[in-house]
């Protein structure tokens, strides 16, 4: 037990243990429902349904934040649709998402529970595998490399996800020598950048050019109550002095 | 089942299992970065007994688990950096360890044991891990692949679950696999 937790009761403690299994199983839940690709569900059953937490939800990936749940699903779930109806044309296809996978185990859980018990942070990582079918019946195959930060509220009796981000290392084709490929990304023509659009709010959250440097997201620490500046929303996100860069800054000196 | 165990005894050991997985995936996000220094000094044990072990044998007693785990590694972090800032200048003003490369040992299969007296527990964790990095010295950026099996120790310390033992077993680093896009 940390120093936190000696302080509890022992029906307080329980409580405690109940809610970190509560949260580690609605993570890995959503990984079952990205794999079956019901990203509508994951939206209503999974994150905050209280109207003023939807407002302040928030979905990262290393280019910025989508915010408030409407822009959330347009972006996840709208969006998303609309691709896979013009891939079930192009591939002449039965049905939506014949051919494709998307497999994002999530491993490395590290869940800490705020001290007063309303909100948890925790964070994963996945080396995932996404498979896109093409209509010259070949496919697209990636493997991904990605750390998960998410923030968590207590409703009710139920956890939900209120923040997430979602910081890519790697995403390369599977089959392709990935020593080969450019040292430099070309971030305008990778599928997952092309995928997320254009955020509610853009800002380049993670360049894994120089692999974990600038430390976003940042690992959950022991915390007694949530504040903005350890959230993994917009408010959290903060360029210290000593990580002002933009991609591509300091490069070109021969 | 601890049948022999209080109630209370069960939920604290509980509780513990928790933290010690904590402990162990701060360990993989720390690491990740090369952050040597912030991983022994925050959940290490600094106890002469300590001790980490690889195929190479076991390094005992603090000070000299600090000196290959955290000296030898941010030496091996200054080097490659001495070798990159001509090609890449932009690495200048960044912190030379996390530049090294992004050592992510995910963590899966844990078993965690806590002892009947909630002061140690052991736990075993298998990693089918990635050791990736963009900017090398010799311009090609690399992913390899690399499997292992942790045996650890964990002790309670001033309240805080700390390392006090690490034993880390191969099962296979494979380098550059094109087979597996990596």
């Amino acid at each position: 037990m940390d120093k936190i937790s000696r302080n509890y009761s022992d029906e307080e403690l329980i409580t405690r243990v109940w809610d970190v299994e509560n949260i580690k199983k609605l993570v890995h839940k959503r990984v079952y429902y990205l794999a079956e690709d019901r990203r509508a569900d994951e939206l209503k059953e999974l994150w905050v349904s209280d109207p003023k937490h939807q407002k302040t939800a928030s979905f990262g990936r290393n280019w910025g934040y989508y915010t408030g749940m409407d822009e959330i699903k347009a972006y996840y779930v709208d969006n998303h649709n609309t691709r896979l109806l013009e891939q079930k044309e192009l591939n002449a296809a039965d049905d939506l998402n014949v051919g494709n996978m998307y497999a994002h185990p999530a491993s490395t859980g590290l869940v800490e529970l705020a001290g007063d018990g309303k909100s948890a942070k925790g964070m994963w990582y996945c080396i995932a595998q996404e498979t896109t079918a093409l209509a010259d019946g070949t496919a697209d195959a990636r493997w991904i490399l990605e750390k998960v930060a998410v923030d968590f509220l207590k409703e009710g009796d139920d956890w939900k996800i209120w923040h997430i981000v979602i910081a890519m290392d790697l995403n390369c084709e599977a089959g392709e020598a990935y020593e080969k490929q450019s040292v430099y990304v070309d971030w305008d023509n990778d599928p997952v950048k092309c995928e997320f659009g254009v955020p509610t709010i853009e800002k380049l959250l993670h360049d894994p050019t120089f692999n974990w440097w600038d430390n976003y997201p940042f690992m959950p620490e022991p915390y007694a109550s949530f504040c903005d500046e350890i959230s993994y929303g917009p408010e959290g996100f903060v360029i210290t002095a000593d990580k002002v860069f933009a991609a591509g800054e300091g490069r070109n000196y021969k | 089942m601890k049948n022999h165990l209080t109630l209370s005894q069960r939920i604290h050991n509980a509780a513990a299992s928790q933290e010690v997985e904590n402990v162990k995936a701060r360990h993989t996000y720390l690491h990740g970065r090369a952050d040597a220094t912030s991983e022994w000094a925050r959940i290490w044990s600094r106890s002469d007994d300590c001790s980490w072990a690889h195929a190479f044998g076991r390094m005992r007693g603090f000070d000299q688990v600090w000196f290959g785990s955290v000296t030898s590694y941010d030496a091996m972090a200054m080097g490659n950096w001495l070798e990159l800032y001509k090609t890449y200048p932009e690495v200048g003003g960044k912190d030379p360890r996390p530049l090294m490369e992004a050592s992510v040992h995910t963590l899966v299969t844990d078993i965690i044991e806590v002892a009947d007296d909630g002061q140690s527990a052991r736990g075993s964790f298998i990693t089918p891990g990635v050791i990736h990095s963009v900017l090398t010295a010799h311009q090609e950026k690399y992913c390899n692949v690399l499997w292992e099996r942790y045996g650890s120790d964990f002790v309670l310390e001033d309240g805080n679950w700390v390392y006090l033992h690490e034993h880390v077993c191969g099962y296979f680093n494979k380098t550059r696999q094109p087979e597996l896009g990596c």
